[in-house]
C-alpha cells in the first residue's frame, strides 16, 4: 500500500499506540487493562507499520526465530511466574507486591508479581501476532 | 491441601514450554520428552493410590479459598481418567516416534501434545465449571493443530469440521454457564452443588442441564451429535486417533458424569430415559454404521461411537453397580481402541491407505501384529479373559439388578454386531490371501506401543477384580457427592 495519508497517519498513531499499550500492560493488574490487550494494541501498532511501510521494515535475518523465541519465552515467564508463587508463597500463581519509595519523585510504587505475569502474556500475544502476520505475508 | 494436585497440570505445562524453546536441539527434546513423559505417568498413578488411600483432595490455586479462587479438586474418578490417560499418551508419545519420521514435524507436534496433555489432566481435575470450559479450549486448541499438522487434504476438512463442531459446542457451553450463573452466582462446582438445590424446580435448570447434555454429548459423539467424529478420528494422525477415541471422547462422559452426579442430582431420575433411550441409539447405529465401513480406521471410528453408547448405558442406569461398570468400561475400552487405532496405524505406514481390501495376508509377513490386533478383537468384542468380557459382563449385570430389559437386550444384541464386524476386519487383514504386494515389515518403534496396550488390556482382564474394586470405590464416591462438597467448602 503506497499511501502518504496512511503512510503520515501511520507515523502518527502507531507510537501513541505502542505508548498506550505499556499504560495499559502496567496498570493490568489493579485496574482495566493487562497482558492480553496490550499485546494486541502493540501488535496493531506493528501490523500498521506493516501496511504503510511494507514488509521491508520487518525483513531481517532470523526474524521467525526471533518472534518464535519472543513468544515461547513469554510463555515461560508467565509459567516462572506461577512456579515462583509455588516456591515462595507456597501456592501456584500465588501473587505477591512489594511497596517501594522512588528516590527522586518521591512517590511509593508499588510492584506486584502479577505485573510480570502480564508481561509474559504481552510478549506472547505480540509474539503470535507479528508472526502470523509475517509468516501470512511471506511470499511462498 | 496437598501440593501434589498441581503437578499433573505443571508437568506437561512446563514441558510444553521447554520444548518449545528448544525447538532446535533435538536431542535435549527427547531426553525432556522421555523424563516427563515417564515423570507425569509416575505422578498420576501414586495421586491416585494417595486418593485412594486418603480420599478427596482439594488444591486452591492462587492461595485463594474455595468458593471465590479455582480449586483443583481429585477424587478417585479423575483419578482414574488420568492414569488412563496418561498411559494412553505414553504409547502414542511413544508411537510417534516411529510414526512422525520428520525431525520438524516432531518439532511442532511435541509441544502440541504436550498442551494436549495439560488440558486432559486440568479437565479432570478442576473443580470449576468455568475453569472446566478453559482446559476444555486447551485441548480444543491443540487437537486442532495436531489433527492438520500433516495437512493433507482430509485432514483439513476434517480439521474444519472440528472447528465449527468446537465453537459451536464453546459458543453453547458459555450460554449454560452464563445461565446458571444468573441463577445462582457461582461457578464453583461444589458451591453451586449446594446453591442449586433450592432452585430445583426452575425451568432453567433442566434448560441448562440439557445444554450442558448438548455440550458433553457433542464431545462424546452421542448420536445424533457424532456427525463429526468418523472423518476427524479417522484422517487424524494416527498417534491422535488413539488419544482421541482412547480418552478425549471419554472427557464429554466424565463432564456428563461429574455434571449430573454433583450438580444435577436431582435431575437424575427426570433424565434417565433420555439417557438411556440416546445410549441405546448411539450403541445400534454406530454398529451399523461399522459394518458398513471399507477403511479400518473409519470402522474403528464408527465403532468408538456405539461403545460410547455403552458407556453412556452404565452412566444412564445411574446405580453406583452401573456407574462402576461405565468406569470399567471407560478404562477397558480406552485401552483397546487406543491400540487398535495404532494398529490401524501401522497398516497406513505399510501401505498409505488403511482400506481392508488393500491389505491381506499379514499373519505371513508379521506375527506378532496378527497376535496382537487379534487380542484387540476379542477384547473389543467382550470374549473371556479379555478385559471386554469383564467390561460388558459388568455392565449387562448392572442393567438386570436394576431390571433395565430393554438396553439390556440390545447391548446385548449389538455386541454380536461389533464381533461380527471386528472379526470380519481381522480375518480381511491378517488371513485373506493377497498376492505380490509390496511388504516393509513393522517396525519395533510402531509395534511395542500396540503390544504393550494389547497385554495391558489382558492383564487387565486378567486383574478384573481388583480394578472393579476401584471403579466400584469410585462410583460409591460419586454417588456421595456430599463427600466432595465437604472436601470442597470445608465444614461449611
Amino acid at each position: 500500500m503506497n499511501s502518504l495519508i496512511f503512510k503520515s497517519i501511520t507515523k502518527l498513531v502507531s507510537p501513541i499506540l505502542m505508548l498506550f499499550s505499556v499504560y495499559l500492560l502496567l496498570r493490568g493488574h489493579q485496574l482495566p487493562g493487562g497482558g492480553f490487550i496490550a499485546g494486541l494494541m502493540t501488535s496493531a501498532g506493528l501490523v500498521l507499520i506493516y501496511l504503510a511501510y511494507g514488509a521491508e521494515r520487518f525483513d531481517w535475518r532470523n526474524r521467525n526465530r526471533f518472534f518464535y523465541y519472543l513468544f515461547s519465552g513469554g510463555l515461560a515467564l508467565s509459567f516462572l511466574t506461577g512456579l515462583a508463587g509455588l516456591f515462595m508463597g507456597g501456592y501456584f500463581l500465588k501473587s505477591g507486591f512489594a511497596h517501594v519509595h522512588m528516590p527522586l519523585i518521591n512517590e511509593d510504587w508499588e510492584f506486584a508479581s502479577a505485573a510480570i505475569f502480564d508481561i509474559g502474556v504481552y510478549l506472547v500475544v505480540c509474539g503470535v501476532c507479528v508472526s502470523l502476520m509475517t509468516l501470512l505475508g511471506e511470499e511462498e | 491441601m496437598s501440593q501434589h494436585l498441581i503437578l499433573p497440570i505443571l508437568v506437561p505445562l512446563g514441558t510444553a514450554i521447554l520444548l518449545l524453546l528448544l525447538r532446535f536441539i533435538p536431542l535435549a527434546r527427547l531426553v525432556v520428552i522421555a523424563i516427563a513423559a515417564v515423570s507425569i505417568l509416575g505422578v498420576n498413578i501414586s495421586l491416585l493410590s494417595s486418593i485412594y488411600k486418603q480420599g478427596i483432595q482439594t488444591y486452591q490455586l492462587g492461595g485463594w479459598p474455595a468458593p471465590f479462587g479455582i480449586v483443583l479438586v481429585g477424587d478417585l474418578l479423575s483419578g482414574i481418567m488420568m492414569v488412563l490417560g496418561s498411559i494412553i499418551a505414553l504409547c502414542a508419545l511413544f508411537y510417534s516416534f516411529g510414526y512422525l519420521k520428520e525431525e520438524g514435524q516432531q518439532a511442532i507436534f511435541h509441544p502440541l501434545f504436550f498442551f494436549l496433555w495439560t488440558g486432559t489432566n486440568g479437565t479432570f481435575l478442576t473443580g470449576d465449571i468455568f475453569n472446566l470450559f478453559v482446559m476444555f479450549e486447551i485441548m480444543l486448541m491443540s487437537i486442532y493443530s495436531l489433527l492438520t499438522l500433516l495437512g493433507d487434504k482430509k485432514q483439513i476438512e476434517a480439521g474444519l469440521k472440528l472447528i465449527s463442531m468446537g465453537l459451536l459446542s464453546s459458543a453453547i457451553f458459555l450460554a449454560a454457564v452464563g445461565g446458571i450463573y444468573a441463577l445462582t452466582g457461582t461457578l464453583n462446582m461444589a458451591d453451586l452443588a449446594i446453591k442449586i438445590k433450592p432452585h430445583a424446580d426452575h425451568p432453567l435448570v433442566s434448560a441448562v442441564a440439557m445444554l450442558f447434555i448438548g455440550v458433553f454429548g457433542l464431545k462424546a459423539a452421542m448420536i445424533p451429535l457424532h456427525f463429526w467424529l468418523p472423518d476427524v478420528h479417522s484422517s487424524a494422525p494416527t498417534p491422535i486417533s488413539a488419544m482421541l477415541s482412547g480418552i478425549l471422547i471419554k472427557v464429554g462422559i466424565y463432564a456428563i458424569i461429574r455434571v449430573f452426579c454433583l450438580i444435577f442430582v436431582d435431575l437424575q431420575a427426570t433424565f434417565q430415559t433420555f439417557f438411556l433411550t440416546l445410549a441405546c441409539i448411539t450403541m445400534f447405529m454406530g454398529a451399523l454404521g461399522a459394518v458398513a465401513q471399507t477403511d479400518l480406521k473409519r470402522l474403528l471410528a464408527y465403532s468408538s461411537v456405539s461403545q460410547i453408547g455403552y458407556i453412556l448405558m452404565g452412566v444412564g442406569f445411574f446405580t453406583v453397580a452401573g456407574m462402576g461398570a461405565a468406569l470399567f468400561y471407560i478404562i477397558s475400552h480406552g485401552i483397546i481402541k487406543a491400540s487398535l487405532f495404532l494398529a490401524a496405524g501401522i497398516l497406513k505406514k505399510m501401505r498409505s491407505t488403511t482400506e481392508m481390501s488393500e491389505h491381506g495376508d499379514m499373519i505371513q509377513h508379521s506375527r506378532m501384529f496378527t497376535i496382537f490386533f487379534f487380542i484387540g478383537v476379542i477384547s473389543l468384542g467382550g470374549i473371556p479373559p479379555s478385559s471386554g468380557f469383564f467390561m460388558k459382563f459388568q455392565l449387562l449385570k448392572a442393567g438386570l439388578d436394576g431390571a433395565f430389559y430393554i438396553p439390556v437386550v440390545v447391548a446385548f444384541t449389538v455386541s454380536l454386531i461389533t464381533l461380527f464386524y471386528l472379526f470380519q476386519s481381522w480375518q480381511k487383514i491378517c488371513l485373506s490371501k493377497q498376492k505380490d504386494l509390496p511388504q516393509t515389515l513393522p517396525s519395533f518403534k510402531l509395534l511395542a506401543p500396540v503390544g504393550v496396550l494389547a497385554i495391558l488390556s489382558l492383564a487387565l482382564g486378567l486383574a478384573a477384580s481388583p480394578i472393579s474394586e476401584l471403579t466400584q470405590a469410585a462410583s460409591q464416591q460419586l454417588f456421595s457427592p456430599e463427600l466432595y462438597i465437604k472436601a470442597v467448602m470445608g465444614s461449611m
